[in-house]
């Protein structure tokens, strides 16, 4: 990868760049504005989570888990409590099930939303962003009278979910679904049928289709390339198997596809939503009864589990050693893949302007990315 | 005056009560002007250290519209008054934060966001993480909370605006000036050899 | 004459930082919120005056930011700013619409000058993208002046406008107004030909190492520059202005025109604003030539 030629520029994008996803940075070797070579630059994120988790008790690892990626936390709160749950063998109750989907889909239709505005914002179409992140607040206003918190939500724990639902909660969800439902038409005229956004997305960023699979690529990538992979169809969790849901997937495998896809996604998720609130069990107890703090104590195995997040297959490994803290956790989310293999390759012999364009589109989330 | 006892604090408030020890408003009119014109435009620099870069998009979109204050964002450290560090610091991104620091033009002020910068927060035991950003960085503004709220947020920054009108306290690119040694000392510990360079370092540099 | 002289560019500086201050509030509109007082521009060029400077890069580095400032300048002064008045009228009975075009491009060369010797490599790309766009935001707009100087028989803007009376420009001969017009929205520099200094892709661009004072006089600049550029717009097309408040109408629709354009569409690159602007306006503009 080392270019020596002395006709290249080299910079660096990022890590204090406004056209970068996050505080990571990308070494390119320029010819003119053409890309030459690119490198990824990681390490200004890195908090050492999976060490850190090894020293704390269950309660102690639930509250930083759902800081390993901050633009949607929920997908590592749900993997924490999954593993922790399939370790200890604790199944948790119909309802606290619901609850749990009905804040996993809330947390993907927020991180769409914000994801709209990288992406628009990325090509200068700044309006996009204004509009689609009020709109994520909205949910946030939901999820901040559900848990007690906008971003970070503490709220999905082994053994269910910490609080029960407040009164009309649900019907104030079912107002927002249908005013969202109404924005994804002014998304469509001002964003993804935009005559400008279509010049800069169509055939730029094109993923090798055979490459896809082999090399492990996840969630849009994938369904830009019109494979249908999802991890709550494929392996169902919670009570994915018992709603109706679509996946949908695009042919042009485009950062165009990949909008597409996005938006689709958005729709699908309104409509769990709909299912969620119309078959809600309104009995059943949230939590079930765990063992005391310092004697929750996980046994001697391993498990992984995996959830689909906004951005593709997340999944944890985790291993108890029969005492109170947790042996090992590994983190595997979408962004390293991401954001080495696939982004240095797509990025060669591409413009400078297109870098922002094409990152955002593959949904890379550094801080995920380095834990 | 014993300063441990519960008499010694009373007799300490009372001294920072009284006008007569305050710190005196100086300003000169010209000078008024000039720093309210400074807390009027505000050009900032927001640097998505951490989790706090989250919360940047809100408030410079349409719920929140921190531009009504004249807060706006800049994409050059070279223009802007105002650094966020939002959210911890690893070592490798603080040294990053430093030299953005120093390449903007005075008067300068820094905001830390998130408990990670006040004493290290969630990541009080991380290896990799600085725990108290005043120790590398003359920091005017803390807004606590993890995160803080977007309000949170616009309160710092009009508590910050009220500092600069009414030279309320010393503002930090002063203190980085005048205690310097302290500053770089720190910020060796760190790095080491790989300090960014000093100013006559630079100058020298440059000569060349 | 020197105090018409002063008293355009006073006008100009004023209107110019109010449009801009209007610029931000209508985008904020647009995007659902209110956005700052109409003085903040006011506020931010005089809080940058008053910062310290402390690079340095040579007094070349320095002169680029001046000589953009005196071709805003001279633009303005030789563009009449009424229709039939002695006043507001500065030098533009000794120049005429040639000159004008000339004019207009010593700003992108001040600041390659500028550019050039501080050695960021955003900046020195931000000017490449200018110059190369400066290439097709020409074409058209110098197609549709040679019409309108063929129309009119002069290169006398004063002469152009008064022969307006009839029916303005934009009426008359509608496709060489539309060619200049989108020539003219990648000189005001919005979307979606702002590629010069989108800060996703080159930081700020020409202005990525400006600072302190001489960012100040690069936004003064900008602000004088793009009312000149309305004010020709205004006398071109639309017949000029009769007082002061028609002129403020006039130039106030046209900046409109601009924002809301501006906010819907995204950025190209560099290649696709170049190509639309040779193939779309251009082709317009000569058509337009034709049936003159």
């Amino acid at each position: 990868m080392e270019n020596n030629d002395n006709r290249l520029i080299k910079i660096y994008h990022g890590p204090q760049h406004p056209g970068i996803t996050g505080n990571m940075s990308m070494e390119l070797d320029l010819l003119g504005e053409t890309i030459k070579g690119a490198r990824t630059h990681v390490g200004y994120l890195h908090r050492g989570f999976e060490k850190l988790i090894e020293r704390r008790t269950i309660i102690q690892a639930f509250t930083i888990v759902c800081r390993i990626c901050v633009p949607e936390p929920d997908p590592n709160e749900e993997n924490f409590a999954r593993a922790v749950e399939g370790l200890a063998g604790i199944e948790i109750s119909q309802r606290a099930k619901y609850i749990r989907v009905m804040v996993l889909e809330m947390a993907r239709l927020a991180a769409q939303m914000l994801w709209m505005g990288g992406q628009s914002g990325s090509i200068g179409l700044g309006v996009v962003g204004q509009w689609s992140v009020y709109d994520r607040d909205l949910i946030l206003d939901l999820f901040e009278e559900l848990t007690g918190g906008r971003v970070y939500h503490m709220y999905i724990y082994p053994g269910g979910v910490r609080r029960e639902l407040p009164n009309g909660f649900l019907e104030k969800l079912a107002q927002l679904l249908d005013y969202l439902e109404g924005r994804l038409l002014a998304y469509d005229s001002i964003f993804f049928e935009n005559s400008t956004f279509k010049k800069r997305a169509i055939g730029v960023g094109v993923v090798n289709r055979d490459e896809a699979l082999k090399n492990g690529y996840v969630g849009q990538v994938l369904r830009g390339c019109g494979i249908e992979r999802d991890v709550r169809r494929d392996n169902p969790y919670l009570v994915y198997d018992k709603l109706d849901f679509e996946i949908p997937t695009y042919e042009g495998c485009d950062v165009y596809s990949r909008a597409l896809v996005r938006r689709g996604e958005m729709v699908e998720s309104i409509k769990i939503l709909r299912q969620v609130i119309a078959q809600m069990p309104s009995e059943g107890a949230i939590m079930q009864k765990l063992p005391k703090h310092r004697k929750f104590k996980l046994p001697k195995e391993d498990i992984y589990v995996a959830t689909e997040s906004a951005r593709g297959e997340f999944g944890y490994y985790m291993a108890g050693d029969g005492s109170e803290f947790i042996r090992r956790m590994q983190v595997k989310g979408p962004s390293l893949i991401h954001g080495f293999t696939l982004l240095e390759n797509l990025l060669v012999d591409e413009e400078l302007s297109n870098v922002a364009l094409i990152m955002n589109s593959l949904g890379i989330c550094p801080p995920e990315m380095e834990r | 005056m014993p300063e441990n006892t519960q008499e010694g604090f009373i007799d300490q408030q009372k001294v920072l009560d009284n006008e007569e020890y305050s710190i005196k408003n100086t300003q000169s009119i010209i000078q008024k002007a000039v720093d309210w014109f400074r807390a009027r435009s505000m050009f900032v620099l927001a640097y998505g250290t951490g989790c706090g870069a989250i919360e940047m998009p809100p408030i410079f979109t349409s719920r929140y519209d921190i531009e009504r204050l004249g807060v706006v964002g800049v994409a050059t450290p070279r223009q802007a008054d105002i650094l966020i560090v939002s959210g911890y610091c690893s070592y490798k991104t603080l040294k990053r934060v430093i030299r953005s620091y120093e390449q903007m033009n005075e008067p300068k002020y820094v905001i830390g966001l998130g408990s990670c910068t006040i004493n290290g927060g969630m990541y009080w035991d991380s290896y990799n993480t600085i725990k108290k950003l005043d120790e590398y960085l003359p920091v005017d503004m803390y807004i606590n909370g993890c995160m803080p709220r977007p309000e949170a947020l616009i309160e710092g920054f009009v508590k910050l605006q009220d500092n600069i009108r009414n030279a309320k306290s010393e503002a930090g690119y002063i203190q980085y000036r005048e205690n310097n040694a302290f500053y770089r000392a720190n910020q060796e510990k760190i790095f080491g050899k790989n300090t960014t360079p000093t100013f006559e370092e630079n100058f020298a540099g440059m000569n060349q | 004459m020197f105090l018409d002289s002063l008293a355009m560019i006073a006008l100009a500086y004023i209107f110019g930082f109010l449009y801009y201050g209007l610029y931000r509030n209508i985008s904020a509109r647009v995007h659902g919120r209110f956005g700052p007082s109409l003085a903040q521009s006011f506020f931010d060029s005089i809080k940058l005056f008053l910062k310290e400077n402390s690079t340095n890069f040579g007094w070349m580095f320095y002169a680029g930011p001046i000589i953009m400032m005196i071709g805003a300048i001279t633009t303005l002064l030789f563009i009449p700013y009424l229709n039939g008045s002695e006043h507001l009228v500065g030098l533009s009975q000794y120049g005429n619409l040639i000159l004008v075009l000339y004019l207009m491009v010593l700003e992108p060369l001040g600041n390659a000058m500028g550019i050039g010797s501080n050695g960021n490599p955003f900046g020195v790309m931000g000017i490449t993208r200018g110059l190369t766009r400066l290439i097709g935001l020409e074409l058209p707009f110098y197609i549709a002046a040679i019409g309108l100087m063929i129309a009119n028989h002069s290169a006398d803007i004063g002469v152009i406008m008064t022969n307006q009376s009839e029916g303005y420009n934009a009426f008359t001969h509608p496709l060489l107004f539309i060619g200049a017009f989108i020539s003219f929205l990648g000189f005001m520099g919005k979307s979606p030909f702002d590629v010069v200094g989108a800060p996703q892709e080159v930081y700020s661009g020409p202005a990525t190492e400006f600072s302190g004072k001489f960012f100040a006089i690069a936004l003064s600049q900008s602000a004088i520059f793009s009312f000149a550029k309305l004010l020709l717009m205004v006398n071109l097309f639309l017949g000029g202005a009769q007082s002061l408040v028609e002129l403020v109408a006039k130039t106030f629709v046209l900046f409109l025109v601009a924002v809301l354009v501006g906010n819907v569409y995204a950025r190209f690159t560099t290649a696709q604003s170049v190509e639309f602007l040779v193939r779309v306006p251009t082709g317009i503009a000569l058509v337009g030539l034709l049936f003159v």
